[in-house]
């Protein structure tokens, strides 16, 4: 049971860090054509195949960040009913 | 205190340099413009691991965690990456000696093997594009098998408890809804209804209701 509740402890600390990791990841590139226009090397971002290409990436980044948050939830889900279920049986028979 | 390290979340960093603030790192010859951006972050991706005939161990899940580092020059193009993995046991298809082998980057490179042209092209455009595919694929393997890791540990768990209740039979099996139904009080006085069990029974009725809607 402790085993089962860490491990699940461990992946709620994964997942959170992904999708803080994935947020960071959109964000930069949310803001990079801004920071190369500003420096006059808009000629990288402003090109229709480098658009699509951001466009692509911020689709797959919000898709994995939303099917990372729905397991984030279940592990929540899944903490609350098995501590409560370790609450109610016990620490189990003594050695 | 001087020269505390940071102790915040350090799961991503990343630094622009695109200005020519810094000409003398400027190396022409080697396609260097000193005009670039660098990412580092760290990705955990749990997985399914299925039993090798040869080693006596069962089915599991293993988490992965992968360190990258990316430094893309804007001017010219080239890009740098380094990605850590850890390494597993492959067996080669020939049938040899199984061998340790960067399987993040294997998979990558097979992925990539489609769109070759893309990282090889003169032009910037296709260059960065590729660059961006590997940060989808790397965001699409971060999420792996979770899903399934999740549904496992939840039937162990399940598993658990019921051996537990086997032991102890006056609490009823938290798989039976039959059982739970009657019990509202042990015939046994010697084992009170205490009140972190009233607790534990209220959260479990209002989780059933969750799982139930």
């Amino acid at each position: 049971m402790t085993q089962t509740l860490q491990a699940l402890e461990r992946c709620r600390i994964g997942i959170e860090d992904n999708i803080r990791v994935l947020n960071n990841l959109d964000d930069f590139y949310r803001t990079l054509p801004e920071n190369l226009q500003a420096s006059n090397l808009s000629n990288l971002s402003s090109t229709t195949e480098a658009e699509d290409g951001l466009k692509d990436l911020h689709a797959t980044i919000k898709r994995a960040v939303e099917r990372t948050r729905g397991t984030l939830d279940r592990v929540g889900v899944l903490e609350r009913l098995t501590s409560s279920r370790a609450d109610f049986v016990g620490p189990g028979p003594r050695p | 205190m001087t020269g505390a390290c940071d102790v915040g979340f350090s799961g991503f960093r990343s630094h622009i340099s695109l200005g020519a603030e810094k000409p003398t790192k400027e190396i022409p010859s080697l396609k260097r413009s000193a005009r670039h951006y660098q990412i580092a972050l760290k990705l955990e991706s749990t997985r399914f691991v299925p039993a090798t005939a040869d080693e006596a161990n069962q089915n599991k899940y293993k988490t992965y965690t992968a360190a990258i580092y990316h430094q893309f020059d804007v001017v010219h193009g080239t890009a740098l990456w380094i990605i850590t993995n850890p390494l597993e046991k492959v067996q080669p298809e020939d049938g040899s000696k199984p061998r340790p082998e960067n399987t993040l980057w294997r998979d990558l490179q097979r992925e990539l093997a489609a769109d070759e042209y893309r990282v090889a092209d003169r032009d910037l455009a296709p260059r960065f594009c590729a660059t961006l595919d590997i940060f989808s694929y790397l965001a699409d393997w971060s999420i792996g098998d979770m899903e399934f890791y999740l549904q496992f540990l939840d039937e162990t768990f399940d598993g658990a408890v019921s051996q537990l209740a086997t032991l102890a039979p006056h609490i009823p099996d938290p798989r039976s809804n039959s059982q739970w139904a009657n019990f509202s009080r042990p015939t046994n006085t010697s084992i009170p209804l205490t009140p972190k069990v009233r607790v534990a029974m209220r959260r479990r009725r209002s989780l059933r209701k969750i799982y139930a809607s």
